[in-house]
């Protein structure tokens, strides 16, 4: 930026320490107020958009089915294109099971319980808290916001000082595009590639198994939505075949979330190996479109059944 | 201490209440402390390196004037300590691997060696000095003082701009003045820096890093992406470092210059090196490319010269060969640009062409081949940029589905477009003039920034990449 002389029709008082320091007095307060002022209307802008997570906020009648879960879920399942519809999907890359409660307890809140909650259980094996996926969750929830982070004591104060570093977000930007317009469907036209499957081929067998503080948290969310009527059906949804052989502790990890939904009295669906041909994926852990159309044909003929 | 980090903050709040309050004599203690507590902030192990290369170059100053025996020995000291510290083990694990290839044993000795930072910034400044009071362009420093100042003066010490000791010296000797001008100015820079290290480079680093670990794991589309993104990363990440470094000086009422200039608006080689760290393509030029003989002998004798001065230029980068072959691509495009600018500009008059098209296009290639090079500059070594670029150009993976590229380039590119656009603005002399006009203008252009940082700054403190250099 080039630069250019300061010029001002005011007399400006000679630089000395207490010119210098009452001009960022000044100049501080200044920031802050502009702070709260566009704080207010990005807040109001913001309730305006059609992004999935923004519209928790929206009032409007809950839909049938409220899916909750990491992006498996996001994929995985169908999402209503207006409120009030069949599904509402808050499913998100990298959501943890803290802020997923969060966000279902608000929904609940604000659009009324839904008849059943899907949850995609994969992130139960998952110990981030899902801070980076939980959307503006920390600016519209105060459920949200009471979830512990790992930050400095200087962010935690340029937070309580400048209000729109809440905003500062990878999903501000999915938001202000949802204020024109908003994708459905997240599952991707690509089919996993030929050196990812070789990379996990290679990759060296791993466990996974339930987190304690995610159990107690799906334990509490379960409670909680029976005690409000709502049914509750736990999935694993399906996964590449090559990763799965991977999972060296695959049948006791399933044991292990059946026995956590069923113990709860959630219905559990094991769909992990439900759908095998590798071209179905877009990688490891997500299918494409088209598999996510068969895994929907499958799944909805499970829900009939279900009859929840 | 990261220019991005609370601990500078901290460091700069408490050191320029002292700094306004001092005298003229006592503003240089000031500095000069506080460049050494800066300095020691990222290992106080190699402030005696720095001591030691200030007392050599300041004693070296005095008596170099008409000595060319002196320069000589001088340069030579500079390089060897650069040398040792940067070069040592590459050198001896080359030829070692050299010495394998053709049968013969090799077990070489390589030294267990920290890079200091920014010694190839203060080397060069100082060889830069020494060379300027040889020429007699510039008096010797007798001041120790002003001397120290300069080479550790801490805006600039670990990552540049490299400023000449010509031009700052007398700004040092004359005693820096702290005026509102420069304060507002300054802290604009600083803004706008930030922005540029912040929203855009720190918000491509992830994604880059992912893309050159695993490219075969993506799409060429999604590594496409990344290749560009690493052209935006370096690019936010050393002009907003230069820019934050610029702008510290001018609070302080020190004038850096310029180091970056819009480059990627560059429509020749020519002047992309005109744009990109000006510093130091200055640097090369005067002290090695002129030297040699510049453009004035032959055309072989130019395509040598460009040639030696590009490959030195990308081994000042990094002990590494892809450095080398980055500054061989370089130097390679600036002869190939001069070789074929009279057929180019013969096939432009034949067709008629507006001069808009045909600089967009040129552009368009500068930026394309900008990118090819910056492969080798940021890939691990020469296999992860051999097999980058075979992906690139298989021709596989291009189909534009939805996923082929991942969601997080949205916000890199949406960064780009605006510090491109304030770019491209900002070579056009009758907007500026109508922005820098208006105190109110100016003033809601620093807020949007400040709120563009709030809102999509990566706060993460990642490191600048020209720290390693």
């Amino acid at each position: 930026m080039k630069e250019a002389r300061l010029t001002t029709r005011f007399a400006l008082p000679p630089v000395s320490l207490g010119s210098v320091a009452a001009a960022a007095l000044v100049l501080f307060v200044a920031l802050v107020a502009l702070d709260r002022v566009v704080e207010f209307g990005l807040k109001q802008l913001l309730l305006h958009s059609k992004y999935r997570y923004m519209e928790v906020y929206e009032p409007a009648p809950p839909a049938r089915y409220l899916v909750i879960g990491n992006s498996r879920a996001g994929v995985h399942f169908p999402h209503s294109a207006k409120l009030g519809g069949e599904f509402f999907n808050l499913g998100n890359g990298g959501m943890g099971v803290a802020f997923a409660a969060a966000l279902t307890a608000d929904y609940v809140d604000i659009h009324g319980p839904p008849k059943t909650v899907i949850i995609e259980m994969s992130f139960v094996a998952d110990p981030r808290s899902g801070e980076a996926a939980a959307g503006l969750a920390r600016v519209f929830s105060q459920r949200a916001r009471a979830i512990g982070r790992n930050v400095t004591p200087f962010q935690k104060a340029a937070e309580h000082v400048f209000h729109l570093v809440r905003f500062n977000h990878q999903t501000l930007l999915n938001a202000l595009v949802g204020l024109v317009w908003e994708r459905g469907q997240r599952a991707v036209n690509t089919r996993v590639n030929d050196a990812t499957i070789a990379h996990i081929e290679h990759m060296a067998p791993f466990t996974e198994a339930p987190v304690a503080a995610n159990v107690a948290q799906v334990v509490n969310l379960i409670a909680e939505l029976r005690r409000r009527n709502v049914s509750v059906i736990c999935v694993l949804s399906p996964l590449l075949p090559q990763m799965r052989e991977k999972i060296s502790n695959f049948d006791n990890y399933v044991a292990a979330l059946r026995s956590l939904a069923v113990s709860n009295g959630a219905l559990f669906v094991n769909d992990a190996a439900a759908i095998s041909n590798r071209d179905l994926f877009a990688d490891s852990a997500h299918l494409n479109v088209e598999g996510v159309k068969k895994f929907h044909q499958l799944f909805f003929a499970q829900l009939a059944q279900q009859k929840p | 201490m990261l220019f991005n980090s609370s601990n500078f903050l901290i460091f700069f709040a408490i050191f320029f209440p002292f700094y306004i309050v001092s005298s003229r004599q006592w503003r240089l203690w000031v500095t000069l402390i506080a460049s050494n507590i800066f300095y020691a902030g990222w290992d106080w192990r190699f402030l005696p390196l720095i001591w030691l290369s200030t007392m050599l170059n300041y004693i070296s100053g005095l008596y170099v004037e008409g000595r060319p025996a002196v320069l000589r020995a001088a340069i030579a000291a500079n390089l060897a300590l650069l040398g040792l510290f940067k070069y040592f083990n590459f050198f001896i694990g080359s030829f070692a691997e050299l010495m394998r290839d053709i049968g013969l044993p090799a077990s070489p000795v390589t030294l267990q060696i920290i890079l200091p930072i920014g010694i190839s910034f203060y080397t060069f400044h100082s060889i830069s000095y020494l060379i300027d009071v040889s020429r007699r362009q510039m008096p010797s420093e007798p001041n120790l003082l002003y001397f120290a100042t300069y080479v550790t003066l801490f805006p600039q010490l670990v990552a540049g701009p490299i400023v000449r000791a010509k031009s700052l010296l007398p700004q040092i000797r004359g005693g820096p003045q702290v005026t509102w001008a420069g304060l507002g100015a300054g802290l604009e820079m600083v803004l706008w820096g930030y922005v540029l290290k912040l929203c855009l480079a720190d918000n491509a680093g992830p994604y880059v890093d992912a893309i050159f670990r695993a490219p075969a794991l993506s799409t060429s589309l999604a590594d496409l992406a990344g290749v560009i993104s690493f052209a935006l990363q370096i690019y936010g990440d050393f002009a907003g470092y230069s820019l934050i470094a610029i702008g510290i000086g001018r609070i302080m009422g020190l004038d850096f210059g310029v180091n970056f200039a819009a480059p990627y608006f560059s429509a020749s080689f020519r002047e992309f090196w005109h744009r990109w760290h000006i510093s130091l393509s200055t640097w090369l030029r005067d002290y090695l490319f002129i030297p040699q003989g510049g453009s004035r002998g032959s055309r072989l004798q130019t395509i040598r010269n460009l040639s030696v001065t590009m490959l030195l230029g990308g081994l000042w980068h990094g002990a590494n060969w892809t450095f080398v072959i980055w500054g061989m691509l370089h130097g390679a495009f600036l002869i190939l640009e001069r070789l074929l600018a009279p057929p180019l500009a013969a096939v432009e008059r034949l067709l008629h062409l507006p001069s808009w098209i045909s600089k967009t296009a040129a552009t368009l290639v500068v930026f394309s081949l900008t990118c090819f090079a910056w492969i080798f500059f940021r890939a691990a070594d020469l296999d992860h940029a051999i097999g980058l670029i075979g992906i690139l150009l298989s021709f596989k993976g291009y189909e534009m589905t939805w996923g082929a590229i991942p969601p997080e380039c949205a916000l890199i590119f949406a960064m780009a477009l605006v510090v491109l656009a304030v770019d491209l603005g900002g070579r056009s002399e009758r907007l500026r003039s109508w922005y820098t006009a208006s105190l109110v203008r100016r003033t809601a252009g620093a807020y949007a920034l400040f709120v563009l940082i709030l809102l999509f700054g990566s706060f993460t403190g990642q490191r600048f990449i020209y720290f390693q250099f």
